[in-house]
């Protein structure tokens, strides 16, 4: 089963945070972003929303650096799981994550990750604008190369008419 | 032993600038159900604590910031807040309505209330982290405009995910024209809110909330939620806003109805607009991040714009360039002030400047032609800032009128004293109607409806869907689609109208999710019955939100007839005039669709349907009584203004 990411569109991302409630709802039933796996970052004053979460790392530093063992990456889906009853709470993973990828549940008080929703996605469906897709890791890079090429190409022109690629 | 909220947070917090004091005060349950939450609670709590002797500019006056049981929860588009006070522009009841974020992250703090009472000596800010409250020193930020407040703010708290409340210069001023910005461009504009803010030395609330909201049935509500935003794409204009916003359901279909304003139409702004932009919770996303990338305001930027910009940037003073009106929003959102004041000042300004009754001499050297913009600039930042003939400006449209005089009153436009456009007889019958009756003055936001207008709409809404939808409400094809039909039906309309968006502002969600602009497909009273009790757990009927709607405004009412209002307040500004002078306004002479007395047997009619005497417009005690407001009716009784 070929590993699928959460791939987000920046340009897109209108910084509604629908994603961040529905995440927390669907994990808790009650409404309230401390809860969320997905975050949405923003410079306002620039108009960039860029929602986050975690990387679903392929060698977790989260799990290496966890002194109970708690924490593993499942080889099947590439989901990182954790094991509640051996978690204390030490909070390592989340000093050790790289991109801020574990947060803390102030309810539950504990530590949280987005997992993908059992492999399928609940920010996905519910993003008014598709800023966020589930896909194939391998299919990431040559869809980047492609709309970057459409971009470059815009602005070249050959034999004097600008080439549009589509 | 607490009982568990749902929905609402349970708690009010009251803050006394002068002694310094903070309070936890629990939400009473039965006040809870009885008025819902935001306006409706609100509404009541300035009747009792804001008397008519209160000065408006006075430490005695209140601020409330509320928002309702739905906010901040997966319900459509339920990231609204109200503030309110007693508006020291009109002496009303002063409410006023913000989108953004801030709403939420109060209700996920713990909070259905703040209640800011008194004054400070010194300029300060009210930080809220969740339970934790302060008051914190607020001179470094006085002067400073908003997005440079929050910026500060967020700096000195670490935290850049601190959400704000603020004024810029205009409400420092106590400036007519104030408003409270949320976020970089969330107005909450009318009444001129933002100089209650000022007197107090109340520079900004800065929030965050990690309590969030627990949903008392959360199947359900995700299943009503679910349908009604795949609902939503069903309605005519769901394309429309989504894509261009506001201004393509505001100017847009004023093109179609005066062809001269075609220079202003929303095409205009595609090349500003880079992206859509949201309110927190909302798939509607109908604003927009803009940037101007050339010509003489390139690097504005900014996030808009609501068709009250275009109109009261480019079409009141008749200034046709949208990079214009991107940089005047930009610079009243950093300013503080509420964009539709200056922009009718300016207005104003310049008809008595184009037909001779101020000169040079009066307006500190400037050319007030139509099209200037420099003027339109200057001038608007001096009203901010109180200057010159900005001071005299921020007047407008009473206070200004009466200062300048030499008959330039004939060129004002307002309702109870706040402002409007033109005659105020335009569009349709409701929308004049709702306009006029509005307690808080002038007033498009909760009372005339505007996207069944005749005409707006020719391919989303033509006629025949027109009169379908006035045969499915009212029985009569023509009840809506007959823009100047003279029938108790219109008044129908109005109150109906009315009632559903009082329900927006009690619980939180947006009006243009509901039938302000997706009036076919939006959320309807029926639907917020069921979203509140899925929300709350308590059981709520479409016949509990009328009755709730009802006691709104009948407490609102009550608040506007004991500080002196009354039939007289209720008449756009022809017929205001006209009642007056005894003679037609002389710039709508025989230019109107309708008489007085045709208005007047509408008003009756409404005045008949909330409960209002026929003749004086006061509420009736029969009413009061209905509605479970035995109190109002003794007080108005006490003050004589009712037998």
């Amino acid at each position: 089963m070929a590993e699928k990411a959460l791939v987000v569109d920046v340009d897109k991302c209108t910084g509604c945070r629908l994603c961040e409630i529905f995440c927390s709802f669907r994990k808790t039933n009650t409404c309230n972003p401390a809860r969320s796996r997905i975050n949405v970052m923003k410079w306002e004053e620039d108009g960039i929303n860029i929602p986050f979460m975690c990387q679903q790392c392929e060698d977790p530093l989260c799990a290496q650096v966890c002194p109970m063992n708690a924490i593993e990456k499942n080889e099947e889906s590439g989901v990182i799981e954790t094991n509640y009853e051996k978690c204390t709470g030490c909070k390592m993973c989340v000093i050790v994550c790289p991109v801020g990828g574990v947060t803390f549940d102030p309810i539950e008080k504990k530590m949280i990750w987005c997992d993908l929703c059992d492999g399928d996605p609940l920010c996905v469906k519910v993003c008014p604008t598709n800023a966020i897709s589930f896909v194939k890791l391998v299919t990431v890079g040559p869809a980047r190369k492609r709309s970057a090429l459409e971009k470059l190409f815009s602005s070249i022109k050959i034999s004097n008419e600008p080439v549009e690629l589509k | 032993m607490p009982t568990k909220w749902y929905g609402w947070a349970g708690t009010i917090l009251d803050v006394d600038l002068t002694d310094r004091k903070l309070k936890k005060i629990p939400l009473s349950r039965e006040l809870a159900k009885k008025y819902i939450g935001g306006s409706g609670l609100m509404s009541h709590i300035l009747y009792n604590e804001v008397g008519p002797e209160i000065n408006p500019l006075s430490s005695e006056n209140l601020i409330m910031i509320g928002q309702g049981p739905l906010s901040g929860t997966i319900v459509p588009s339920s990231g609204r807040y109200q503030i309110y006070a007693r508006s020291p522009l009109t002496g009303t009841i002063g409410r006023s309505n913000g989108g953004g974020f801030f709403g939420p992250e109060m209700k996920w703090a713990g909070y259905d209330l703040i209640v800011v009472r008194g004054a400070s000596e010194k300029p300060i800010y009210l930080w809220i982290d969740d339970e934790d409250v302060e008051l914190r020193d607020g001179s470094h930020l006085w002067g400073k405009d908003t997005w440079e407040t929050q910026r500060i703010i967020r700096e000195e708290l670490g935290d850049h995910n601190i959400q704000t409340l603020k004024i810029g210069p205009a409400g420092e001023n106590l400036c007519f024209s104030s408003c409270v910005i949320g976020d970089l461009s969330r107005a909450a504009g009318k009444n001129s809110i933002g100089a209650v803010w000022g007197l107090k030395k109340l520079k900004a609330i800065a929030i965050r909330g990690s309590k969030g909201v627990n949903i008392a049935r959360p199947d359900e509500l995700l299943e009503l939620s679910m349908k009604l935003t795949e609902r939503a794409k069903q309605d005519p204009l769901y394309e429309l806003h989504t894509t261009l916003g506001s201004p393509s359901w505001v100017t847009d279909p004023l093109t179609n109805v005066n062809p001269q304003l075609r220079e202003i139409t929303t095409a205009k702004f595609k090349n500003k607009f880079d992206k859509n932009m949201a309110c927190w919770g909302c798939h509607l996303h109908c604003s927009h991040w803009y940037t101007v990338k050339e010509g003489r305001y390139k690097g504005t930027k900014g996030e808009g714009l609501e068709g009250n910009a275009i109109l009261f940037a480019n079409i009141h003073p008749r200034i046709y360039d949208s990079a214009f009106t991107c940089t005047y929003n930009t610079l009243c959102n950093k300013l503080g002030l509420h964009i539709d004041h200056p922009g009718s000042a300016i207005r104003w300004a310049m008809d008595l400047y184009e037909n001779g009754i101020i000169t040079k001499a009066d307006t500190d050297g400037l050319e007030l032609t139509w099209g200037n913009e420099e003027a339109a600039l200057t001038l608007t930042k001096n009203m901010a800032h109180r200057e010159g003939f900005g001071a005299v400006l921020d007047g407008y449209p009473l206070r200004a009128s009466e200062q300048i005089g030499r008959g330039s009153d004939r060129f004002v436009s307002h309702v109870k004293g706040n402002i409007q456009g033109w005659s105020g007889v335009v569009f349709s019958l409701e929308w004049t109607l709702g306009l006029a009756v509005a307690t808080r003055g002038s007033d498009h936001l909760i009372g005339a409806p505007w996207v069944t207008t005749p005409g707006f709409f020719p391919k989303e809404m033509p006629t025949k869907y027109l009169e379908k939808l006035g045969r499915e409400r009212y029985g009569d094809s023509e009840s809506i689609s007959n823009a100047w039909k003279v029938s108790p039906l219109k008044a129908k309309f109005v109150y109906d109208y009315e009632n559903l968006m009082a329900i927006c502002d009690s619980t939180g969600v947006c009006k243009f999710m509901s039938e302000y602009t997706l009036f076919t497909e939006g959320i309807h009273l029926n639907d917020f019955a069921s979203l509140l009790s899925a929300t709350t757990g308590e059981n709520f009927s479409s016949e509990d939100l009328i009755k709730a709607a009802e006691r709104e405004f009948l407490t609102e009412r009550s608040y506007n007839c004991r500080a002196g209002m009354g039939r007289d307040d209720d008449y756009p500004t022809a017929f205001n005039w006209e009642r007056r002078k005894g003679e037609p306004h002389p710039l709508y002479e025989g230019k109107l669709p309708i008489t007085v007395k045709e208005y007047d047997s509408v008003l009756e009619e409404y005045y008949e349907l909330r409960g209002f005497d026929r003749k004086t417009g006061l509420p009736t005690e029969k009413k009061l009584k209905d509605l479970g407001l035995e109190d109002i009716a003794k007080d108005l009784k006490k003050k004589k203004i009712i037998e």
